[in-house]
């Protein structure tokens, strides 16, 4: 069985949304014409009902992309095409129908295409059919075969399948697209961040009803902008987990803009999403509870949008025995059951590290410190100032001598008369102080 | 009168959308967290879900270690945290030695913009999901502290409010009011160092804890101070970075 969804005048652009809808009723797909789609729907008798079920199914879900979507259903593939291109809402043609369902058709409707003749011999052929009195369908299909054959040729008689549906051929499926796209042009350039969102927010929708009719979801969305000036910034949202929420996809691609700005107004968008299959996930009744993927997508957006992409996510340590040396990687949520549970460490003396470390003057008495003060300044508001009335050091600490950026100091461990339990540092190669931070 | 009369007309219209709209909310009891100190636990009963606590102390109070401690107590029970550090002053090395999971600690530094610092938490508590949000203010000078709107905390209230996580104000004075559930006072008691004067070594810090919220529980922690009114939480010092503690001995 063939189904073949028909949207008289469909803009060339809207056409991957006709394929799109084809993919949701079957993963064999062919579309040889922008406003036709022939879709094999053998076998999906139990999850769409008979044939006539199908039919109105497929119509009232090819009414979002048409006004007035033409549906055929039929066992042979030209057959079905014909029909849809023919007759208006939803036909069914039962097996063995075909030469009568179509035999009225004028030959205006018949498509040469689908038997792989070209334009101008399918034209000619039909110039002499017409000259010898052969109007429709049936006049054609009940035309000798061997005579036809000597006077038109093979063409002749492929024609005259067509026109019979009985022509035997195998489908040419789509393939699926590797991504999933949108674009727009925009006639008057746009400067605005609202405007362009409501532009934005059809190609988005666009996109993830694609995405939706293959069962997928997005890994990532690529925007590109064409912009007055001949530039196109390309603007990457990487998710964590694969998606498909279009109001989610929209803040995101908001937040991004807004963070890159455009240079100049708005030519041209393009939208692109990669693919992927959804998340799937078996959730726990113990399990602890986490942020949603899509809410957190949204929240480190928004909070990067605040403090700065590389002010937010979970630190993680670098393998060296430079002080402070970490990194800041994407904050993501890990499920519970997918790693070993940690054994918990004992309970430490905490650290409150001054960043940057803050310059200090030490007075010293026998090479140990007596006095620290630190020097204010815009940049470091922290004032520490007292006099030390015990110390542990110090403990020399060195790395990296064999790079280009070297450490080395000596830290000590003060209590000062401020009350504070403070580590002060001097660093050997110049010999300055500082603060490095505070046990708390 | 009349204002009563139109008091009644105003919930029986919006009550099929919002319920009872002038009655006080229910509170929704729920488990508390363990603090990872047992003796801490047991003067506070753990710190409350759905409610803000705070921490504060001076200087070398001992905020950050008990912090640490219960980040790594919602660490190993596979929570998620964030951490929304005003001035930047968070160690990662000396929360992982304290037993904090970092894939599972949403680290938000705010560079000493105490602005942001609130909306960031804002953002956090609206947006749920997370077992433990510290903010933490204890860099931030307490004149700063206090000129913060009391409407923040009772946003950040009625945020967390009923819900399994908990809200943690770290900072100097007090500031939360009557918004904390929970008020905890810290003081550095007694520091502990080994080994001669020469080859001294930080060994462990003594901390005090003193609840002063709830006042009802209050009296009874002080009656009973040798035992869970003033608790006496011994923390061992660990090595404070990567580079083995053996390199300083």
């Amino acid at each position: 069985m063939f189904a073949c969804v028909h949207a008289p005048g469909l803009p060339e652009e809207q056409s991957c949304a006709l394929v799109d809808l084809a993919f949701s009723f079957s993963p064999r797909v062919e579309a040889r014409m922008p406003d036709t789609v022939l879709a094999d729907i053998t076998g999906t008798g139990y999850l769409f009902g008979p044939p006539e079920k199908a039919a109105a199914r497929l119509a009232e879900e090819a009414r979002r992309i048409h006004p007035e979507p033409r549906v055929a259903i039929a066992c042979n593939p030209d057959a079905a095409v014909h029909a849809a291109r023919s007759f208006p809402g939803a036909t069914v043609i039962p097996r063995g129908k075909e030469r009568e369902a179509l035999g009225f058709l004028p030959l205006d409707y018949l498509v040469p295409s689908l038997a792989g003749i070209d334009e101008a011999r399918s034209a000619e052929i039909l110039s002499t059919l017409r000259s010898w009195g052969i109007y429709r369908f049936h006049e054609l299909a009940a035309l000798p075969m061997p005579g036809l054959a000597e006077r038109l040729g093979p063409e002749g008689v492929l024609l005259q399948k067509l026109a019979q549906g009985a022509s035997l051929r195998a489908l040419i499926p789509v393939r699926v697209p590797p991504g999933y796209s949108a674009s727009a042009d925009i006639e008057h350039p746009v400067d605005l961040l609202e405007p362009l969102l409501f532009i934005l927010g059809r190609l988005v929708h666009q996109v993830c009803a694609g995405l939706e009719g293959r069962a997928l979801a997005a890994a990532e969305l690529r925007l590109r902008l064409r912009l007055v000036d001949g530039t196109e910034p390309l603007l990457p949202v990487r998710l964590a987990l694969p998606m498909r929420d279009p109001r989610l996809f929209l803040k995101l691609l908001e937040l991004e803009i807004a963070k890159h700005p455009p240079q100049s107004p708005v030519t041209a968008l393009f939208l692109f999403a990669d693919p992927a299959r959804p998340r799937v996930l078996q959730k726990g009744l113990f399990t602890p509870i986490a942020p949603e993927p899509e809410k957190l997508e949204l929240l480190l957006a928004r909070i990067a949008k605040l403090v700065g992409p590389d002010n937010a996510g979970a630190p993680e340590i670098l393998d060296t025995h430079r002080p402070d040396a970490f990194v800041m990687k994407r904050f993501t949520v890990r499920f519970p059951g997918h790693e070993p549970v940690r054994k918990k460490a004992e309970c430490s003396l905490g650290f409150r590290i001054f960043r940057p470390p803050v310059a200090a003057t030490v007075d010293t008495l026998d090479k140990r410190p007596k006095i620290v003060a630190t020097r204010p300044s815009k940049e470091q508001k922290t004032s520490v100032r007292g006099r030390v009335l015990t110390w542990a050091g110090p403990y020399r600490t060195s790395g990296d001598w064999w790079d280009a950026n070297p450490w080395a100091r000596d830290e000590w461990d003060v209590v000062l008369s401020d009350g504070g339990l403070y580590c002060i540092c001097q660093d050997l190669q110049s010999g300055s102080w500082f603060v490095a931070g505070v046990y708390d | 009168m009349g204002a009563v009369l139109d008091k009644k007309s105003i919930e029986a219209a919006v009550a099929a959308r919002v319920g009872n709209l002038f009655a006080p909310s229910q509170r929704v009891s729920q488990q508390p967290m363990a603090t990872g100190i047992p003796t801490v636990d047991l003067l506070t009963g753990g710190l409350p879900r759905g409610c803000i606590t705070e921490i504060s102390g001076e200087v070398s109070s001992g905020r950050t270690s008990f912090v640490a401690a219960v980040l790594a107590e919602a660490s190993h029970s596979q929570e998620c945290i964030a951490y929304i550090d005003v001035t930047d002053s968070l160690d990662p090395a000396t929360m992982r030695q304290a037993g904090v999971d970092l894939d599972r600690l949403l680290w938000v530094r705010c560079g000493g913009k105490l602005d942001q610092a609130l909306r960031v938490a804002d953002l956090v508590l609206q947006g749920g999901g997370f077992g433990i949000t510290v903010l933490d203010l204890a860099g931030v000078p307490p004149q700063w502290v206090r000129r913060i709107p009391m409407a923040y905390w009772f946003r950040f209230r009625r945020a967390v409010e009923n819900k399994p996580c908990c809200c943690i104000l770290v900072d100097q004075t007090p500031c939360a009011g009557t918004c904390a559930a929970l008020l905890l006072e810290m003081h550095r008691d007694e520091t502990v160092w080994s080994g001669p004067p020469e080859f001294r070594l930080l060994t462990s810090v003594r901390f005090n804890v003193r609840k002063k919220k709830p006042m009802g529980l209050q009296e009874c922690a002080f009656e009973s101070r040798a035992e869970t009114g003033i608790c006496n939480v011994s923390v061992t010092r660990g090595p404070r970075r990567v580079a083995p503690a053996s390199r300083r001995h």
